[in-house]
């Protein structure tokens, strides 16, 4: 099976239960090993496996073994996960700090037709933008740890998008304080996500998601800006741009949300064989992209270097630009550790970035 | 709960099963993947999914069986022994509760 191939089987399963499917589709044992072996991220497993269930793919009976087998994983994982939420949600409730659940069951439990069509690899939860350090504290008494010990404390409290924690299971929290790294994820206001929200329940008990318009709107930002992005974002996006309409979202704008970063999700997730509502059709037809926005998504694409840098510059006053850049300049020993740097070699590192860029900027029109 | 004051149809045993609110789970067709964590997750392949899908509220064996028979094609008294063993498996679980 050529990768395009491949891509093509994303692309219709991307659009599974989301309008008519068309002719069954007949898959050949090798076609449904390379559907398998995809990587996780793009999720193509459950949705293989519900296509299977509902007859929209035809595939060998030693296909089928395998699809079920390779689903029944993916159900398992999840079923962990949910279970590990149960505890990260009551830790953090103890702790007085509110949660908004992100992406994975939240996603899974309202949105998709069946919860088991939607895979996860770990949890995300968003926590107040103040009480980043407060949550992480609380969640490392139950032995959960920063992955990577961040540049300074200070520094992830004020800036970071979000802290990586593992538990002993070696399961991973994201915990978020933002929706999105760099300059789009620093103009939205974190606190407009806690004044509203959708409730749902796992394991009994009841969690908050974020509200239909902001879940629609974070998957395109994930989509957008998320570097890593496959099957499973785009049908994130599609599956809330048909619940979620142009009327709904327009109203947020004042909360810091790009139209930009709209724009440049939808037009990639209604690529191919996927359709966007009407009403979205439309407001990409009239929507008018502030330049700069435009331009600003470009770094997204660049290294995380670039995308500090460019949340430098947009850092207003002198103060806040030399906390910003002062912690990435000298991080703690800690995430030098993590990283396998010594002091002098990220220093020279730094160094020989900044002549590059230099060099790349004064060489630019 | 007392399932009773539901007004709950009980079987001739007089149980009446329902999953546990405390499940997490998820099911296709021809599986079921369910835990009460902290336990870990048991699958189990068949029929298992179609019984948990009626266990969403409480439900004597009796209605419980009649319900299944009517959905599978198949008479109540060739399925009764199957799910009264797969609802043995279950309790010990946690994942089925059963109210006497």
């Amino acid at each position: 099976m050529t990768a395009s191939l491949t891509a093509a089987v994303a692309a219709r399963l991307a659009t599974l239960g989301l309008g008519d499917w068309g002719p069954a589709l007949a898959l050949a044992p090798t076609e449904v090993a390379q559907v398998l072996s995809a990587a996780a991220h793009e999720g193509l497993v459950c949705l293989l496996g519900a296509a299977l269930d509902g007859g929209l793919v035809h595939v060998d009976t030693a296909s089928a073994s395998q699809v079920e087998a390779a689903w029944a994983e993916a159900m398992a994982r999840v079923v962990q996960l949910d279970g590990l939420l149960l505890e990260v949600h009551a830790c953090l409730t103890a702790a007085g700090i509110d949660t908004r659940v992100l992406k994975g069951v939240a996603i899974a439990t309202l949105d998709e037709p069946d919860a088991a069509w939607r895979s996860y690899n770990d949890i995300d939860v968003l926590v107040p933008a103040t009480r980043l350090l407060d949550a992480a504290d609380a969640l490392a008494v139950r032995g959960m740890r920063p992955a990577a010990a961040p540049v300074g404390r200070r520094w992830a409290a004020r800036h970071a998008k979000s802290l990586t924690l593992t538990h002993p299971s070696g399961a991973q929290v994201d915990l978020h304080r933002m929706l999105a790294a760099g300059v789009f994820g620093a103009r939205l206001r974190n606190d407009c996500l806690f004044e509203r929200g959708r409730e749902f329940s796992v394991g009994g008990r009841v969690m908050t998601a974020l509200a239909d318009q902001h879940r629609f709107l974070h998957a395109c930002y994930h989509a957008a800006l998320g570097g890593t992005r496959g099957t499973r974002h785009q049908r994130d996006v599609l599956l809330l741009a048909q619940a979620v309409g142009p009327d709904a979202v327009e109203p947020l704008w004042p909360e810091g949300w790009s139209p930009a970063v709209v724009a440049a999700a939808l037009r990639w997730a209604g690529g191919g064989d996927a359709t966007l509502p009407p009403a979205w059709d439309e407001w990409l037809r009239s929507v008018c992209i502030d330049p700069a926005d435009a331009a600003l998504l470009n770094s997204y694409g660049g290294s995380y270097r670039e995308l500090a840098m460019a949340e430098w510059r947009a850092t207003k006053g002198l103060l806040p630009r030399v906390r910003f850049a002062a912690a990435l300049v000298w991080p703690s020993s800690e995430n030098l550790r993590a990283r396998g740097r010594s002091r002098w070699g990220n220093l020279r590192s730094l160094a020989g970035a900044g002549r590059t860029l230099g060099t790349r900027r004064r060489r630019s029109p | 709960m007392n399932l009773t004051d539901r007004g709950t149809d009980r079987g001739t045993d007089g149980g009446a099963y329902r999953r546990s609110p405390r499940a997490i789970w998820r099911a296709s067709a021809n599986l079921l993947v369910a835990a009460v964590p902290p336990a870990a997750p048991t699958r189990i392949v068949g029929s298992a999914a179609m019984v948990w899908n009626h266990l969403a509220a409480p439900v004597g064996i009796d209605e419980l069986v009649a319900e299944l028979a009517a959905v599978s094609g198949s008479s109540a008294a060739a399925i009764r022994a199957d799910v009264e063993s797969l609802l043995a498996a279950l309790v010990p679980l946690g994942l089925v509760e059963v109210q006497a």
